[in-house]
């Protein structure tokens, strides 16, 4: 094995540290067990050698190519006698008729004011006693009140008065400016005796003018009494009132002795009834601000929808109140029903402070909600419509509250954002002009060359999951690879095609939908020809026609958001064919690093070995590009491998062994570690042509790639 | 009678007193003798490394060390001087030693105590032709043709032993006994009982008929720790004052209990095809790893286990005849052997050479080991009263005659006398 430099070196060190220690006298004093300890361990041998190359022949990877490797499981349809066909069914268009597809949003704006306050009717009741009476009346009322209990005669007295009685209702209002309403008082005579010459009136204690001032000239004993006046004009009406009795008589008992009982009395009795306060700081009742029922209707819908299933909406309310009070509100679409249950939701908005507003804001998912589109009850021919309903009141609250007719609840209801994912009723009549472009990736990776079909069953299949006829018209279809384009050549375009209404099996289900199937074959179109080319896009021009075809409306159509019309293609190839120098490319990512790490090769061939039973020849050659895709050298091959050998049915009988080897010299090495990508080239060339060829699913290439090349041993 | 009882007691007393005046003069005596005769405590490094075979001849070995490229001719020289199968050896050890050695006093002998601590590397291999010619070339050449590998053998030691040794005299027998720590560090060995390989000409495949064990202790660390171990070491020389003798070493007998062992048995007959993938169109990094793996996991293990493993010893037989003349000192022959692949027992005559007070040499012809024919020479200077230099080679033959012999080693010591 190698003495190597640095192990010399460690020798050398192992010498220096040696000499240190003895010159110092280290090892005297003491024995540096640790030092020398890791000198030792320091010291373990390299025993690595020189380079030098060694010529490896090996293999590398091995892999058996069949049909499933070159063509998705998914494109292959096997006949009864193993042949392949490729089978594609692609989605060429899908279209939709913009009947409920665009959202739909409707507001309601109302400004709610006191107009209809209702303050109730409040009652006020006193009464003044005989007693109180005759006290005030001198001797003669002495004279009644020693007689107390007695019967006699009770003499004619005059000039009872004057007095003040308070009436207090401040514990129902505080005062009240009034556009209009009534003030009834009402005496009923309780005492023995007639009292004639009443003169009352009665006003706020604060002061100020009399609300009623009156004079009555007799009410007998026993008898009722009543007046009433209008309180208008902006009159304030105070809770703490006084009534002031200015003067009474009385003829007494005529010289009748009469039952002398002091709390006999007139009982007096204020009502305030109908009144329209202007404002009104009172313990307020229940108030009803609003009540609206408004119809909706879904505009510009040409159909006559009866009901809708919401896919997507909301139900919004926004107040702003300057009421002091709490408001509620209730907004609801009777005709909208989830789970039996009506739409509705009910909303507080809070009182407002003084001198200020309140506001609120909600909203409602009405997502799965079934929406009768046919109005308000009992509502004839009525369609696309549903109807709300908005109320709003005041609960009393209890308190003492300022109102002014002044204040307002501005109040902003309504759907919004609403998707109907699907409707019921009469579509109306509708056009659908519409281009699709398909993409095509069954050939994405070959290019150039000629293939030519032995045969080729296409058809067109057209979906419509729509609840009504659909009359459709294929204008064109072509197929298109670069700038060159085939059109399609067949009776069947421009023509009116019927296609039968679609079936809704349960609600919500994809329904089942209505069919029209197209065959396109050789015979009657060049379909073949649009295939050929490799085409990678199809382009459909589609026309669509709803409802064309009825004479009367039918409300028993249905139409479903997502689902519309789609227009399929079917494609069957049986792998009968030939190929003349068809490209197939393909890029892998490539990394040199990974594969040889130390950089070991040095030169050599790579060869690929096939045992091959498919009926094509390949040509490879193998594109090294940089990391801006730019090729930068190739891996050429004059040897190709060779294809099964075939009969005169096209069909391989025998595998055939080939070998293919690619140089590779220091020059393609060194340009292979710039590599970070690889084309790979193949041309495909099927055997006896012009004659076509069968694929089976046996159809197969072992392929073996081996390595015989120069490496660098050592690092 | 009681004057005859005092006299007796008084000369008895006196007498004893006289006695022991006497053992403390020779207790000093002695004393002083031992301090003149004692010998001082040396302590010492050595180096030893070399590379030997019995095939390659030392010129190659030389270019092989130091080239830094080896051409196809350099190659084709190397595989020309192989026939049948080489062993290789090489090794390399490093020691620090103190050491007390014994002395004779009066005919008494005072032994000595020896502390040192080694570290030894040793590799050993014993390759058929096809191995070395596989290695240097490749398979290419082979492509077309059945070749084998069996019993081939490779085994490499790294250990440090902390020793021991103590030396006595018995019957006129000298004896040096001693024990060992030994730690292990590395360990590997491969043996192969059946290798059949046959490579397709275009390299399509690659046909393997296997039977071989693996054992490699796996372990990144830089100063890795995978096993412990005990030996001893005895050695005899009969008789040891004669002007004939016989020695005998027995050295680093024990074992090393080794851990995180990687071992693989492999007994199967396979063809290797290439990584083989469902579909070569999407050969991915994982799905690579996960082939490569496959193959791997059929050649080699990576299972951990345990292994007790014979230390390498090393067996000494030596029969000496002492001259006393002026230079030459002592003639002998002797056989030696190490358990290890390849080295087969070593055979050889020797002389010992004194020349003036500070130069030792040793000269030994010998055959076997993992050379073939070997001149080791050895030789000793004494240098400024304390210090003595060591300078050995196990061929001197090797640089002389370089197209010749087939190895050598170098052994360098400097010993400083406390």
């Amino acid at each position: 094995m190698a003495l190597k430099d640095n192990k010399m070196q460690k020798t050398l060190v192992c010498f220096i540290i040696l000499q240190q220690m003895i010159t110092k006298y280290i090892l005297r004093a003491i024995y540096p067990l640790p030092l020398i300890l890791i000198t030792l361990w320091s010291c373990k041998p390299d025993t690595n050698s020189a380079k030098w190359d060694v010529d490896l022949i090996a293999p590398i990877i091995n892999s058996r190519i069949d049909i499933n490797d070159l063509v998705e499981d998914s494109l292959i349809a096997v006949d009864s006698e193993n042949q392949i066909s490729l089978y594609n069914r692609s989605r060429l268009a899908n279209f939709n008729f913009d009947r409920i597809s665009e959202g739909f949003s409707k507001f309601f704006e109302n400004t709610v004011k006191l107009q209809n306050i209702n303050l109730g009717t409040r009652i006020v009741e006193n009464r003044i006693s005989l007693g109180e009476l005759a006290a005030s009346a001198g001797i003669t009322g002495t004279l009644i009140i020693l007689n107390n209990g007695n019967t006699t005669a009770i003499p004619a007295f005059t000039g009872i008065g004057p007095s003040i009685f308070p009436l207090d209702a401040a514990d129902l209002f505080q005062t009240m400016t009034l556009d209009d309403g009534w003030l009834v008082v009402e005496i009923h005579n309780g005492l023995p005796i007639d009292i004639t010459n009443v003169q009352y009136s009665m006003q706020n204690q604060s002061g100020g003018s009399p609300i009623i001032s009156k004079t009555v000239p007799l009410i007998s004993a026993g008898a009722d009494y009543s007046d009433s006046i209008q309180l208008n004009n902006g009159v304030v009406v105070e809770g703490k009132l006084e009534a002031l009795l200015q003067n009474m008589d009385t003829p007494g008992s005529n010289g009748n002795a009469v039952l002398i009982d002091t709390s006999d009395a007139l009982d007096i009795k204020v009502t305030i009834r109908d009144l329209k306060p202007f404002s009104a700081t009172a313990i307020f009742p229940d108030q009803i601000l609003l009540q609206d029922t408004s119809d909706t209707e879904i505009e510009d819908f040409s159909g006559e929808l009866t009901s809708m299933h919401v896919g997507e909406g909301k139900m919004v309310l926004n107040a702003t109140s300057t009421i002091e009070d709490e408001i509620v509100f209730s907004y609801s679409i009777p005709s909208a029903v989830k789970n039996s249950v009506g739409l509705e939701f009910t909303e507080n908005v809070p009182p407002a402070p003084i001198g200020g507003f309140s506001s609120h804001y909600a909203e409602k998912d009405i997502v799965g909600y079934d929406v009768d589109l046919t109005g308000q009850p009992g509502a004839m021919n009525v369609y696309n419509t549903f109807f709300t309903i908005t109320d709003g009141q005041i609960d009393s609250s209890g308190n003492l509250i300022n109102l002014s007719l002044t204040d307002s609840v501005f109040l902003k209801t309504g759907i919004t954002g609403l998707i109907a994912s699907r409707g019921y009723g009469y579509l109306g009549l509708d056009i659908l002009q519409s281009t699709e472009e398909t993409k095509v990736d069954l050939f994405d990776d070959l290019q150039g060359g000629i293939i030519d079909f032995e045969e080729i069953i296409i058809s067109v299949e057209i979906d419509n999951y729509i609840g009504a006829p659909i009359d459709a018209r294929i204008n064109s279809l072509s197929s298109s690879k670069g700038s060159q384009t085939k059109n399609l050549l067949w009776t069947n375009l421009n023509q009116d095609l019927v296609i039968p209404a679609a079936t809704e099996n349960n609600p919500g289900d994809k329904p089942s939908p209505g069919k029209l199937v197209l065959n396109l074959n050789k015979v009657n179109s060049n379909i073949d020809e649009l295939l050929e080319i490799q085409p990678n896009l199809m382009v459909t021009n589609l026309s669509g026609y709803l409802n064309q075809s009825l004479t009367v409306p039918d409300y028993n159509q249905f139409i479903y958001l997502d689902y519309g019309m789609e227009i399929f293609i079917s494609t069957e190839v049986p792998l009968h064919m030939s190929a003349e120098n068809v490209l197939f490319k393909d890029t892998s990512d490539f990394n040199y690093t990974n594969l040889d790490p130390s950089n070991r090769l040095q030169s050599g061939d790579l060869i690929v070995i096939a045992d091959n039973y498919f009926p094509f020849q390949v040509n490879m050659d193998l594109i090294l590009l940089n990391s801006d895709s730019v090729a930068i050298d190739t891996l050429v091959s004059s040897e190709f491998i060779k294809p099964g050998t075939v009969n005169t049915d096209g069909t391989v009988t025998e595998k055939i062994k080939s070998m293919v080897r690619y140089e590779l010299t220091p020059e393609i090495i060194a340009h292979l570690k710039e590599s970070e990508f690889i084309l790979f080239e193949a041309t495909f060339n099927t055997a006896s042509l012009p004659n076509k060829v069968r694929f089976y699913t046996d159809s197969h290439m072992d392929i073996t790639l081996s390595g015989d090349v120069t490496l660098r041993t050592g690092k | 009678m009681r004057k005859i009882l005092a006299l007796l007691l008084c000369s008895v007393s006196f007498l004893s007193f006289s006695q022991t005046d006497s053992s403390k003069a020779d207790s000093l005596l002695i004393r002083k003798l031992l301090l003149l005769k004692d010998t001082r405590p040396i302590v010492g490094l050595e180096f030893n490394t070399g590379v030997a075979n019995n095939q390659i001849n030392f010129n190659s070995i030389w270019d092989f060390a130091n080239s830094s490229f080896l051409n196809n001719d350099f190659k084709e020289s190397i595989v020309s001087d192989i026939s049948g199968s080489t062993s290789i050896g090489y090794w390399q050890s490093y020691q620090f030693s103190w050491d007390k050695p014994g002395y004779w006093v009066l005919g008494i002998y005072i032994p000595g105590k020896k502390f040192s601590i080694r570290n030894d590397y040793y590799l050993s291999t014993n390759s058929p032709k096809e191995a070395i010619e596989l290695a240097l070339f490749g398979n290419k050449r082979f492509a077309g043709n059945t070749f084998s590998l069996a019993d081939a053998a490779y085994e490499s030691w790294w250990y440090t032993s902390f020793d021991y040794e103590y030396d006595f005299e018995a019957d006129s027998i000298h004896y040096n006994v001693g024990g060992a720590l030994v730690i292990g560090h590395e360990y590997e060995k491969y043996t192969v009982e059946k290798a059949d390989f046959f490579t397709d000409p275009n390299g399509e495949f690659l046909d393997a008929d296997l039977n071989y064990k693996l054992d490699r202790t796996d372990d990144p660390n830089t100063i890795p720790l995978n096993g412990i171990g005990l030996s001893g070491n005895f050695a005899i020389t009969v008789p040891s004052r004669s002007k004939y003798y016989l020695h005998f070493a027995l050295k680093d007998l024990g074992f090393i209990y080794w851990r995180n062992v990687q071992t693989t048995e492999v007994d199967s007959s396979f063809r290797f095809n290439g990584l083989t993938f469902d579909n070569i169109f999407e050969i991915t990094d994982s799905l690579r790893d996960s082939e490569t793996d496959k193959l791997t996991n059929g050649l080699y293990s990576d299972e951990n286990n345990e292994r007790l493993r014979l230390l390498p010893f090393y067996v000494h037989l030596k029969g000496g005849l002492k001259i006393k003349k002026k230079m030459l000192k002592e003639v002998y022959a002797h056989v030696d052997y190490r358990y290890l692949i390849g080295y087969s027992p070593r055979f050889g005559v020797g002389t010992d050479w004194k020349f003036k007070e500070n130069h030792d040499l040793t000269t030994e012809l010998n055959y076997g080991g993992f050379n073939t024919l070997a001149l080791r020479a050895q030789y000793k200077i004494r240098l400024w009263d304390k210090y003595q230099l060591l300078l050995a080679t196990n061929n001197i033959l090797a640089p002389a005659l370089p197209g010749l012999s087939t190895g050598t080693s170098i052994h360098l010591g400097l010993f400083y006398t406390l």
